[in-house]
C-alpha cells in the first residue's frame, strides 16, 4: 500500500492524506496458503498410504478446477439454468470413497485397518468439503476486490426491530447513522417492548432529520410481524434488516448497494463477525464465523445461492419481499426461511464480506447450546417446508448446489464426525497413538491453514489461529453434538416450540466448517 | 497583587461614594416598597451581559455592592445564580477567546472531530483517515493501514480534540487564552476572575418594619423638648371643634398658653397601590384634621408632613396649595433644625388665612 502524503500543515481543511489503490492485493498470499494446504493433504496421503485419500484429493482438486474453469469461460454466472454444474460428480465425490473404502477394507481386513481407514477417511471427507470451496474463495476474493459502484444511491430503508433493547439499541443506532451512504432512511420497530427502547430510539430523531427516522411502537407480535409491519413505511425500494443487540459496518450498505445493481440480484447477506471476544468460548465462535463466511459463503455466493441472509444484516429488494409473502411466521429462522423464498425466484442471492455487522456470540456453553439448538430447529424446519426444492429442476444452482450442501452440513457430517469420533477413541483403545497423534497434528496443521485463509481474507486477528486445534477436537464436537440433538428432536418432534415472540435469529447459518 | 490594584482604585473614590450609597440604599428600600419588588435576579442583556434589570441606571459593580449592603443589612436572601468570568485587571466581562496550547502556549492551534483506531491505537482528525472512493469513503488508519470496520467495534469517536501546530501535540482540551476588551490585557481562562452573581429574595416583612420603626417623629419630639425646651408631644392629641379627638405624630403647643403652634404627621407614603389611600387624599385627610384641630386656637397652626419618599408632582402642588410644608425625613437633627426655623420665622409661604383657606 502506498501512502502518499500531501500536508501543508496549517489548516483543517489544506492538511489532509491520499491513500492510493492497494498496489498489491492479498490473493498472492492465499494462493500461497491454498498450494500448503494442498500439500498438507499430500503428506496426509503419504502418510497413511491410503489409496482412497489420494482419490478424494484428486477428486477435489479436479471438481474444483472445473469450477473454475466454467467460471472463466462465464464470467455471469448466476443462478438461473445458465450452467449445468455436475451435481452428480459433487455427490459421486461423497460416494466414491465410501465405495472405495468398503472395497478395500474387504480386501485386506484387520482392526489396524479398519481404524486407519475409518478414521483417515472420515476426517479427510470432511475436509474435503472445505477443500473444494478453498480455489472458488480465493477466486471470489479477487472478484471482489475489483468490484465497483455505479453511483447512484438510491434510498435505502433499514429496519430495525426491537424488543426490550435499552441496553444495546444506542450502540446499534449509533452505527447505522454512522455508516458511510447518502441516503438512507431507519425505521425502528419497537415490538411491545416494556422498557425505554422506544424513547432511546426516538432521542435518534434529532440527530436526522425527522423524516429519514421513524420509531413505530406495535403490540409484540415476534420479529417476523415486526420485519412485516416495518414494510409498510419503507420509502425505500431496497430494505436492510438489522438486529438492534448488532453493530452495523460503516461500509455495509453501500458494499450491499454494489450488489443491487444487478438486476438479478434480490437479496444479499452481510458478513457476521463476534464482537464480544472475551473467553475460549466466543473466540471459537468469532473464528468459526470467520471461516464459515469466508470458506462457504463466498463459494455459495459465487453461484448466486447463498443460504442464509442473516438476521443481524441482510439486504432485499422490497418487491421481492412483497410479492413473495413478507416473512413468515412458521419457522424459528425467518431469515433461512426468507432467504430460501427469495432463491426461489430463480434470480441470485448474494453476501458481501465487506457488510459487516457485529454481534454478541453466547458466552457460555449453556448458552450456546440454547441458541444452537434453536437455529438448527429453525433451519431445519425451512428445510423441511422447501424440500420441494429438491425435486424441481426449475430452482437450478439452488437444487443443485445451495440445498444439498445446507442438508450435507446439516445432517450428514456432525453424524460422520462422532462416528469418527468413536472410532479415533476405539483406535486409541488399541494402542494405535502414534498414527492417531500424527493424524491429529496434520489436521491441526490443515486446519491452521483453512484458518489463515479467512484471516487474510478478511484482515482479521491473527490471535484465532491458535485456536485451530479446538476445530480438530473439542469445539468440532461441541457443534455436531448439538446439531445431532436437534436434529434428534425434529425427527421425533419432541418439544418443539414452531413459533416463539421472543426477537431472537440465527446470527449466521453454522455453516460447519468441518 | 492584582486584587490589590483593584481595591485600592475602588478606594480613592469611597469616601465620595458613601454618601451617595447611604442614599442609594435609601432609594433601593424606596424602591422595593413603591414597585413591590420581591427578587433580584441577573438577567442577559444582549450588548451588556448580566445585569439586574429593576437596578438599571447603576453600573454593574454599584448594583451588586448595592445588593449585597441590603443583603447585609438583612433585606435580602441571596443564593448563586450565575457564575461569571472577569478580567482580573479590570473589572470587564468580554473578551476575545483565542486556543492555546496546554504544552507550550501557543495559539497556533486547530482543532476538529477525531477518530480514535481501537487497535493500534492512533488518534487523529477525522479526515485524516478518510479515503475518498469512487462510491462515497473509506476510513482507513494511517498508522497501521488497516480499513475501519464499525463504531464502537474497532473505532471510537471521542470527539474534539485540537492540534498545536508549532509542537504537534494533539490534545482533547486546550486552555483558552482571554484577551479583555477593555483592557486589551491577555490572560489565561483560570487567572481570570470569577464573578458570583447571586439571586436576591426580598424579605418583605423586614422592609415594610424597616418603614414602621423609622419613624423619626418621637426623636424629635424628645430633642425639642430636652435640648431646646419646646412643648412638644408625641404624639399630641387636640379635641376639635368636631369634639373628636385628633392625634398627631407631633404637637408643639404654646409654652404657657399650651395653644398649638406646630402639628406634624408622617406621611407613609411609597405603598401606593391599589388598596392604599393616594397621597393626595391623605394630604386632605391631614389637612382637615388639622383644621378641626386649629379652632381652639387663634394662632396660625404649622402643618408639616414628614415623607419617607418622594412625592408625585401632583401631591407636592396640593401640599404647597394647602400650605403643608413637606419635610423629607433624613435624620433627626435636620428634621429639629428645619422644624426650630419653621417656628421662629413662620415663612410667608406657609401662611394660612382665619377662615382656614388656603391663600391664593
Ligand atoms: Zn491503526
Ligand atoms: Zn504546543
Ligand atoms: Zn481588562
Amino acid at each position: 500500500m502506498i501512502q502518499e502524503k500531501v500536508d501543508s500543515g496549517q489548516s483543517n481543511d489544506s492538511t489532509f492524506t491520499v491513500i492510493r489503490k492497494r498496489t498489491s492485493t492479498p490473493i498472492a498470499k492465499l494462493v500461497l496458503l491454498t498450494g500448503i494446504a494442498f500439500a498438507i493433504l499430500a503428506v496426509l496421503v503419504i502418510v497413511t498410504q491410503t489409496f482412497i485419500l489420494l482419490v478424494a484429493l484428486l477428486a477435489t482438486l479436479s471438481l474444483s478446477g472445473y469450477l473454475l474453469v466454467a467460471l472463466k469461460r462465464q464470467k455471469k454466472l448466476r443462478s438461473g439454468k445458465r450452467i449445468q454444474v455436475p451435481f452428480a460428480l459433487l455427490f459421486g465425490l461423497l460416494l466414491l470413497p465410501i465405495a472405495v473404502a468398503a472395497f478395500y477394507s474387504f480386501e485386506n481386513f484387520n482392526a489396524k485397518s479398519i481404524y486407519t481407514m475409518i478414521v483417515a477417511f472420515g476426517m479427510t471427507l470432511t475436509f474435503m468439503y472445505s477443500m473444494v470451496n478453498v480455489p472458488l474463495t480465493v477466486y471470489h476474493k479477487r472478484m471482489e476486490e475489483t468490484r465497483k459502484m455505479i453511483f447512484a444511491a438510491p434510498l435505502v430503508t433499514i429496519i430495525v426491530p426491537a424488543f426490550n433493547e435499552e441496553k444495546s439499541i444506542r450502540k446499534a443506532l449509533d452505527s447505522i447513522v454512522e455508516a458511510d451512504y447518502p441516503h438512507k432512511e431507519i425505521i425502528v420497530i419497537d415490538d411491545g417492548s416494556t422498557d425505554n427502547t422506544s424513547a432511546i430510539a426516538k432521542s435518534y430523531q434529532d440527530k436526522m432529520s425527522p423524516n429519514n427516522f421513524i420509531v413505530v411502537s406495535k403490540p409484540n407480535g415476534g420479529k417476523a410481524s415486526a420485519l412485516n409491519y416495518a414494510l409498510r413505511f419503507a420509502k425505500g425500494e431496497y430494505i436492510i434488516a438489522v438486529d438492534a443487540d448488532s453493530i452495523m459496518g460503516r461500509d455495509a450498505i453501500k458494499e450491499i448497494m454494489k450488489y443491487f445493481q444487478q438486476p438479478e440480484v434480490v437479496a444479499v447477506g452481510g458478513n457476521i463477525k463476534v464482537k464480544n471476544r472475551n473467553n475460549m468460548l466466543t473466540y471459537c465462535q468469532a473464528l468459526e464465523y470467520l471461516v464459515g463466511i469466508n470458506l462457504f459463503k463466498r463459494a455459495y455466493d459465487i453461484f448466486g445461492v447463498v443460504m442464509v441472509v442473516p438476521g443481524p444484516l441482510g439486504g432485499f429488494r422490497k418487491k421481492v419481499l412483497l410479492e413473495r409473502g413478507e416473512y413468515d411466521r412458521d419457522t424459528l429462522a425467518e431469515d433461512f426461511d426468507t432467504t430460501v423464498k427469495a432463491l426461489k425466484t430463480g434470480r441470485a442471492v448474494q453476501a458481501s464480506s465487506y457488510a459487516m455487522s457485529f454481534t454478541e456470540a453466547p458466552e457460555n456453553v449453556a448458552g450456546l447450546y440454547k441458541q444452537r439448538l434453536r437455529w438448527n430447529r429453525g433451519n431445519l424446519q425451512t428445510l423441511m417446508k422447501h424440500r420441494d426444492i429438491i425435486s424441481n429442476s426449475r430452482f437450478g444452482m439452488l437444487q443443485k448446489y445451495g440445498y444439498p450442501l445446507v442438508f450435507l452440513t446439516m445432517i450428514t457430517l456432525p453424524f460422520l464426525s462422532i462416528v469418527v469420533a468413536s472410532f479415533i477413541i476405539l483406535a486409541l483403545l488399541n494402542g494405535e497413538w502414534f498414527f492417531i497423534l500424527i493424524t491429529f497434528l496434520i489436521f491441526v496443521a490443515l486446519e491452521a491453514i483453512l484458518a489463515a485463509i479467512a484471516i487474510v481474507m478478511d484482515e482479521e486477528d491473527w490471535k484465532l489461529v491458535l485456536l485451530s486445534p479446538f476445530f480438530v477436537v473439542g469445539y468440532k464436537h461441541l457443534i455436531d453434538i448439538f446439531t445431532i440433538k436437534s436434529v434428534i428432536d425434529v425427527a421425533f418432534r419432541r418439544n418443539l416450540k414452531w413459533t416463539s415472540d421472543k426477537l431472537e435469529t440465527k446470527k449466521n447459518f453454522p455453516q460447519g466448517h468441518e | 497583587m492584582d486584587n490589590n490594584v483593584q481595591r485600592s482604585s475602588t478606594q480613592s473614590t469611597n469616601s465620595s461614594l458613601i454618601d451617595n450609597f447611604n442614599r442609594s440604599v435609601r432609594d433601593l428600600l424606596v424602591l422595593i416598597r413603591e414597585r413591590r419588588i420581591t427578587r433580584f435576579e441577573p438577567l442577559f442583556e444582549r450588548g451588556g451581559g448580566f445585569t439586574y434589570s429593576s437596578l438599571e441606571g447603576y453600573e454593574l459593580w454599584e448594583q451588586l455592592d448595592l445588593l449585597h449592603r441590603l443583603e447585609k443589612e438583612g433585606f435580602l436572601r441571596s443564593d448563586l445564580s450565575e457564575s461569571i468570568l472577569q478580567c482580573p485587571h479590570c473589572r470587564s466581562t468580554e473578551f476575545t477567546v483565542q486556543l492555546s496550547c496546554t504544552v507550550c502556549d501557543s495559539t497556533n492551534v486547530t482543532r476538529g472531530a477525531v477518530i480514535e483506531h481501537l487497535a493500534c491505537g492512533n488518534i487523529d482528525f477525522e479526515h485524516k483517515f478518510i479515503k475518498e472512493e469512487h462510491e462515497g469513503n473509506l476510513l482507513v488508519c494511517g498508522k497501521c493501514g488497516k480499513r475501519l470496520k464499525a463504531i464502537g467495534v474497532d473505532y471510537s469517536k471521542p470527539g474534539i480534540f485540537y492540534k498545536c501546530l508549532d509542537c504537534r501535540a494533539l490534545l482533547p482540551q486546550t486552555q483558552n487564552l482571554c484577551t479583555c476588551l477593555n483592557c486589551a490585557k491577555s490572560s489565561k481562562e483560570d487567572q481570570l476572575k470569577e464573578l458570583q452573581m447571586m439571586r436576591y429574595e426580598v424579605d418583605s416583612e423586614r422592609v415594610s418594619r424597616h418603614f414602621v420603626t423609622n419613624n423619626l417623629l418621637p426623636i424629635v419630639a424628645e430633642k425639642l423638648h430636652t435640648e431646646n425646651k419646646i412643648r412638644a408631644s408625641c404624639p399630641g392629641k387636640i379635641r376639635g371643634l368636631s369634639k373628636v379627638e385628633h392625634s398627631f405624630g407631633l404637637l408643639i403647643s404654646h409654652r404657657e398658653s399650651g395653644e398649638p403652634i406646630l402639628v406634624a404627621d408622617l406621611l407613609d407614603n411609597g405603598r401606593n397601590g391599589i388598596d392604599q389611600p393616594q397621597d393626595s387624599v391623605r394630604i386632605l385627610a391631614f389637612y382637615a384634621k388639622s383644621l378641626d384641630a386649629s379652632f381652639s386656637t387663634k394662632n396660625i397652626i404649622k402643618r408639616i408632613l414628614v415623607i419617607q419618599s418622594e412625592l408625585t408632582k401632583d401631591a407636592i402642588e396640593l401640599a404647597d396649595a394647602y400650605g403643608i410644608t413637606v419635610l423629607r425625613q433624613d435624620n433627626a437633627d435636620s428634621l429639629v433644625a428645619t422644624i426650630l426655623e419653621i417656628i421662629a420665622g413662620g415663612s410667608s409661604k406657609n401662611t394660612i388665612s382665619d377662615d382656614g383657606l388656603p391663600e391664593t
